[in-house]
């Protein structure tokens, strides 16, 4: 009620169409309503914008908002990746888990209202998704024609200086945005094609036109057909920024587009000369690549290798919040994105959630091999012991933390997970066991000095986990930090997506 | 029906009004799974019988029936708003079956002054269910006095209406969504029946059905690892496939459900897919289409999906749209994407 004790005396109420009383009368303040979310009023007073809980005040005035009947809309618009069959998903379990029947009206082919209805016939709440692309979900955001955009990207740039300039603060917050769960840029061919994997140079060369003729990765002597998705969605850029730039290519022409990835991946899998780039979750009845480092480690999406982002294009979803608050229910459908049931619904419709699993390491040959393999000069025969004692009896987490190019800071994937690390250690999901924060490093530059680095990340996961868990007694668990550098790499050091996937912090569970 | 049909059209904007028909029931049909009772598992199914109006309704059920069956003319009015346009919910929708089914079975025993139909059975309604291959269910309604009757059947959020034969008979074979299956007939007199049975293979069956109401003549397609239109894994309402597809981990079959024959009628299509198939991986794709005829184009139109998930869980989802303006008259309207894709993930 604090807004309340801004005391008004003697001013006319005209041209105010709402005026709001204290319950014991002692405060009136009149304006006009700017939004109620079903529990606030916000008021463009004399004062400026000020938000007032409902409970404490009565309304009078034309403006008022109906209190017993306030319906709770939100528009969501953003990447068709998410609109077409995730996001009706998910609203369907969030509208059973509370009991609303759930009505869908269909507006056109991309747009839809879903209306949740409580069990007197009211309806509670009405979601307007609209499928059309990143950009266009993201600029649906800032000129306010969205209140969620829906996107498989994060913003560029322009798009970020875009929303500063709309006083839309900083879509790169932590708070502003929310990992809805993994999918992944994955190279897609006819099941009848006999090529297994691709190095990302030569994605990257196909998709510039460099290479147009199967021959020339091994295959028959016949013309490539190049798919991908149109040039305005998130998809495509994702593509253009990660697969062709680190290699300096641009896309090619005469590249057959779509506007979803179902489509692509369909047509692919009817074409075996054909070869797309379409996503994890979509990958319909074609067949899905691995990516071949040219050190010779093959990377292959997985549900493992996307929780830990081991496979180098993970590529996220992310929902962009407005500044301003959401209706109640809004909030609550947001929150139950990060329950056990939405990550069925994310499992299901074959997209990877974040839900955190743990491996044997034991299990991971192929990565001890890589490590053998790697040893040489820098790396000997104690380090490698060494490594493989802390190894043993563990268990490696999928939550595993990035960094972007020399920096300390974590990308948007790293930062959820140590959310969900933190929520985990707080329901006391570790309790009597211990959580070792091991650092890892690309191969680039001195091995001591990436030791030095890949523990120093590893003490800075600590600690923002034990930052982030304050909800928690920290002492019912070991947190312990221990680093290898560049002993135990995953991907090839001679591109900057591999190095990105070697430096790392991984959590093993004793 | 060949392959130029496929001129897909976008849909109209039509916003409001369908809504207005307010349907409404507990969008997961039936009870909890977590406290079923133990199937019954083909055993003739539990049959209850149901007088009158509603399950809670026991002081009226002992007298009504027998008055209802002689004056089926005056009845007809009364009927209505149960079974028109919308689905009613299940009688007391938190609790679970079996404490359902007892509450609703008070009159189990009110066949004492019978009246006898023209073939000289007793009146009365009676419903018996049966478990079939394939998690599919027999369900058997004998009303003898009420002869061409429209019948409203629902099962977790599907409705249906069959008409009985000249005796009094109704047989349908129904996909079940959730098991036990809890069916509930409800007769123009306004007499209602239940039954449940238990089918023990639902896990190893993925259904998807779209119900609608009036003749919009609504089709269910699925494409089958890639198949298009007109190859043998498209299957629909004229490539049906059969059940043995299914139960050998082949494919999937299509089921048509419901008589036009009456009025207001309800029909619905399901598609049922295996769980476990023999060594295909990939995608099946759904989509529900609509010609545009003299009969729906420029109407709104009610519809509803169902589907059921690994959890056993049955998503129901109430459906508006408007069908095209007639100047599309034999055109396809094509509705993708209300239906999830069923994935096939490799052994």
């Amino acid at each position: 009620m604090a807004a309340l004790l801004f005391l008004i005396s003697g001013l006319g109420a005209a041209a105010q169409d709402i005026s709001l009383r204290s319950l014991d009368g002692s405060v009136e303040l009149d304006g006009s309503l700017i939004g109620f979310d079903g529990e606030f009023y916000r008021v463009e007073t004399i004062y400026g914008p000020l938000t007032i809980n409902a409970e404490g005040v009565t309304c009078r005035g034309p403006g008022c908002p109906d209190l017993e009947n306030f319906v709770a809309e939100i528009r969501f618009a953003g990447a068709v990746a998410i609109t077409e069959q995730l996001f009706p998903a998910l609203i369907e379990r969030f509208a059973a888990s509370r009991d609303y029947t759930l009505r869908r009206q269909v507006l056109d082919a991309r747009r839809s209202v879903f209306s949740l209805i409580r069990a007197d016939g009211g309806v509670a709440a009405r979601f307007y998704v609209t499928g059309s692309s990143t950009d266009a979900g993201l600029a649906a955001l800032l000129g306010r024609e969205a209140d969620i955009a829906l996107a498989t990207r994060q913003p560029d740039p322009v798009e970020a200086a875009a929303a500063r300039a709309a006083d839309q603060g900083e879509l790169s917050m932590v708070a502003r945005s929310r990992v809805l769960g993994l999918d992944a840029l994955v190279p897609l061919v006819a099941p009848g094609n006999p090529i297994d994997a691709l190095s990302l140079e030569d994605l990257a060369r196909l998709f510039a036109g460099d290479i147009t003729n199967w021959q020339d990765l091994g295959g028959p002597d016949a013309p490539i057909a190049l798919h991908l998705m149109d040039g305005a969605t998130g998809h495509a850029q994702d593509v253009a920024a990660r697969v062709l730039a680190p290699f300096d290519l641009v896309p090619g022409t005469g590249i057959i587009r779509h506007s979803g990835p179902a489509g692509l991946a369909d047509a692919v899998a009817q074409d075996p000369f054909a070869i797309g780039i379409g996503s994890y979750s979509e990958i319909g009845n074609a067949r899905m690549l691995s990516l071949r480092g040219a050190c010779g480690y093959l990377q292959r999406a997985t549900p493992d290798s996307l929780k830990a982002e081991d496979y180098p294009l993970t590529a996220p979803m992310f929902l962009y919040l407005p500044v301003r608050r959401m209706p109640q229910l809004g909030r609550e459908f947001l929150a139950f994105f990060d329950s056990q049931e939405a990550d069925r619904v994310i499992r299901r419709l074959g997209f990877v959630n974040q839900a955190i699993t743990a491996q044997p390491l034991g299990a991971q040959g192929e990565r001890l091999a890589n490590a053998v393999m790697a040893a040489g000069d820098e790396v000997d025969l104690d380090d490698l012991q060494a490594m493989v004692a802390a190894m043993s009896g563990a268990r490696r987490l999928s939550a595993t933390f990035r960094f972007g190019d020399d920096t300390t800071e974590l990308d948007a994937q790293s930062l959820n997970a140590v959310a969900r690390l933190a929520r985990a250690i707080e329901r006391g999901a570790y309790d009597g066991r211990e959580l070792v924060f091991v650092g890892f490093s690309d191969g680039q530059g001195r091995a001591d000095a990436n030791l030095r680095l890949a523990r120093g990340r590893a003490e800075a996961v600590r600690l923002a986990i034990i930052n982030a868990a304050s909800g928690g007694d920290l002492n019912r668990l070991r947190l312990r930090v221990e680093a290898f550098g560049e002993a135990l790499p995953m991907a090839c050091d001679d591109t900057a997506a591999g190095r990105a996937v070697n430096r790392r912090v991984e959590v093993w569970l004793r | 029906m060949v392959l130029t049909r496929k001129t897909a059209i976008g849909l109209s904007l039509g916003l409001g009004v369908v809504g207005a028909a307010a349907l409404y029931m507990q969008a997961n049909g039936a009870a909890p799974r977590e406290n079923a009772a133990p199937q019954s598992v083909a055993a003739p199914a539990i049959t209850s019988v149901q007088s009158a109006s509603e399950a809670e309704a026991p002081r009226i059920a002992t007298a009504m029936p027998a008055a209802d069956a002689a004056t089926p003319a005056t009845e007809t009015a009364l009927v209505l708003p149960s079974d028109a346009p919308g689905m009613r919910p299940l009688a007391n929708p938190g609790v679970a079956l079996p404490q359902r089914l007892a509450q609703a079975n008070p009159a189990q025993t009110v066949m004492t002054d019978e009246p006898l139909s023209p073939f000289g059975l007793p009146c009365g309604l009676t419903v018996t269910t049966e478990a079939l291959p394939a998690a599919m269910v027999a369900l058997d309604v004998m009303d003898p006095c009420q002869p061409n009757a429209r019948v409203v059947v629902e099962h977790s959020g599907l409705n249906l209406t069959g008409q009985t034969d000249a005796m009094g008979i109704l047989t349908m074979d129904i996909p079940a969504f959730e098991s036990p299956a809890f069916f509930t007939v409800r007769m123009p007199d306004g007499a209602t029946a239940s039954a449940l049975t238990g089918l023990p293979d639902i896990a190893n069956y993925t259904r998807v059905g779209v119900q609608w109401q009036q003749d919009r003549a609504l089709e269910l397609h699925a494409m089958e690892f890639g198949a298009t239109y007109g190859e043998p894994g498209h299957i629909w309402r004229e490539n049906p496939g059969f059940v043995a597809r299914a139960e050998n981990g082949e494919g999937g079959f299509m089921t048509y459900l419901g008589s036009i024959a009456v009025e207001n009628p309800m029909l619905a299509e399901i598609y049922t897919f295996p769980r476990d198939t023999l060594d295909t991986e990939g995608t099946v794709r759904l989509a529900i289409e609509a010609e545009v005829t003299q009969a729906n184009c420029g109407q709104d139109t009610l519809a509803r999906t169902l589907e059921t998930d690994t959890d056993g869980n049955v998503a129901v989802i109430e459906l508006t749209f408007t069908v095209p303006d007639c100047d599309a008259i034999g055109e396809y309207l094509l509705l993708q994407n209300l239906l999830q894709d069923l994935r096939v993930a490799a052994n």
